[in-house]
């Protein structure tokens, strides 16, 4: 187990998924300095837990497990609550931001994705990141059926979200 | 914000330029070593509370012929014993912070797991705001016994104020963290009972 691990062969499994990462650590996290820690933590977990992999399941069913995993322990450690943010004070589209700024559009993608509790919050990114119900249910451990029930929830959550800020008159 | 359009979203815009370095310097053991620290210190806060109890523990056995009637040193016991319970919990509970998750497990295994430890932490820290109450009771007790050397009975109007002021500090303090714990409890079960199989 103390062997060296093969630092290109480490590399290239996991060149598919730096931005995957990049994206996840900017989600659970508040700032950049939070965001550039989680991303070096993210890989220095899957850097110490490759040696383990031995191809049990596809390797990004691995690095995606690994990495929401490491999101969920850094919540841990900040003592970070998953709260909410009051529907009033987002808009409903970034079409609506004026010149948006990346900046700003991450923004408001981590103000609806904070809406949903810790576990739909996995399950939304994978769906973005457009993995099959299939992977999916690989990388999560539950039922691909239950998959598409969860991820109509959510899909349900969100249009409700938009439909009572927009009866509160704000917009 | 529509799924549809969340998707389009994410897909859109680029990773963060952390995320594009190369990651050479992961075996260094300078580099792994950093990445305990904050951790630490979220453990030092709940040390030091320990320590503190620990040393109030020391302080009374040192000065336990102060306390010469039996009620004293009655007093000077139970304090001990709360001051030993509570550095027990400030240091048992922080195993929830220690314990790292298998990586591996699956998503699913690792929300559960956040939000039993969760619940058991809360649950630990409002114990020991329970037991924050009878500490002050106790510590006021034995310093009055202490600083004027007579009953409690005697000394009516010391014991009016000091007890009434202490114990409403204590009193609204205690009664907004033990919201916020159970708060946590709620949060950590409603997650529980969302992610069960439909």
């Amino acid at each position: 187990m103390n062997e060296p691990i093969d630092q290109t062969a480490f590399l290239a499994a996991v060149e598919s998924s730096r931005a995957f990462i990049g994206k996840i650590a900017s989600l659970y996290s508040q700032n950049s300095d939070e965001r550039d820690d989680l991303v070096q933590e993210i890989w220095y977990q899957l850097w110490k837990s490759y040696p383990g992999f031995e191809g049990r399941s596809a390797t990004s069913t691995w690095i995606y497990r690994v990495a929401l995993n490491v999101a969920i322990y850094h919540l841990k450690k900040k003592k970070r609550r998953v709260h909410t943010v009051s529907m009033d004070a987002l808009p409903d589209r970034i079409a609506e931001l004026a010149d948006p700024t990346e900046e700003e559009k991450w923004e408001l993608l981590k103000q609806h994705v904070a809406q949903l509790n810790l576990f739909d919050q996995g399950l939304l990114i994978l769906y973005l990141e457009n993995k099959s119900y299939q992977e999916i249910a690989a990388i999560t451990g539950i039922s691909e059926s239950n998959v598409g029930t969860k991820l109509s929830r959510i899909r349900e959550k969100l249009k409700q979200q938009i439909f009572k800020s927009t009866n509160h008159g704000t917009r | 914000m529509e799924l549809d359009e969340l998707k389009s979203e994410w897909n859109s815009l680029p990773a963060p330029a952390a995320a594009t370095t190369t990651r050479t310097s992961i075996a260094e053991p300078s580099w792994q070593r950093r990445y305990r620290q904050p951790l630490r210190r979220i453990l030092m806060g709940e040390w030091a509370g320990a320590l503190v109890c620990l040393m109030g523990i020391v302080y009374i056995i040192a000065n336990l012929d102060q306390w010469v009637s039996l009620y004293g040193k009655i007093l000077a016991v139970g304090t001990c014993i709360v001051l030993a319970g509570m550095a027990f919990i400030g240091i048992f509970s922080t195993r929830f912070w220690l314990q790292e998750p298998d990586y591996a497990e699956t998503y699913a295994r690792s929300v559960e797991i956040f939000a039993e430890q969760k619940m058991r932490f809360a649950r630990w820290q409002q114990f020991n705001v329970l037991a924050g109450h009878l500490l002050l009771v106790l510590l006021m007790l034995l310093m009055m016994f202490r600083v004027t050397g007579k009953p409690v009975l005697e000394q009516p109007v010391f014991w009016t104020i000091a007890f009434s002021v202490g114990y409403l500090f204590l009193f609204f303090y205690a009664r907004w963290v033990m919201r916020y714990y159970r708060r946590q409890i709620r949060e950590a079960a409603l997650l529980l009972q969302e992610m069960a199989p439909e």
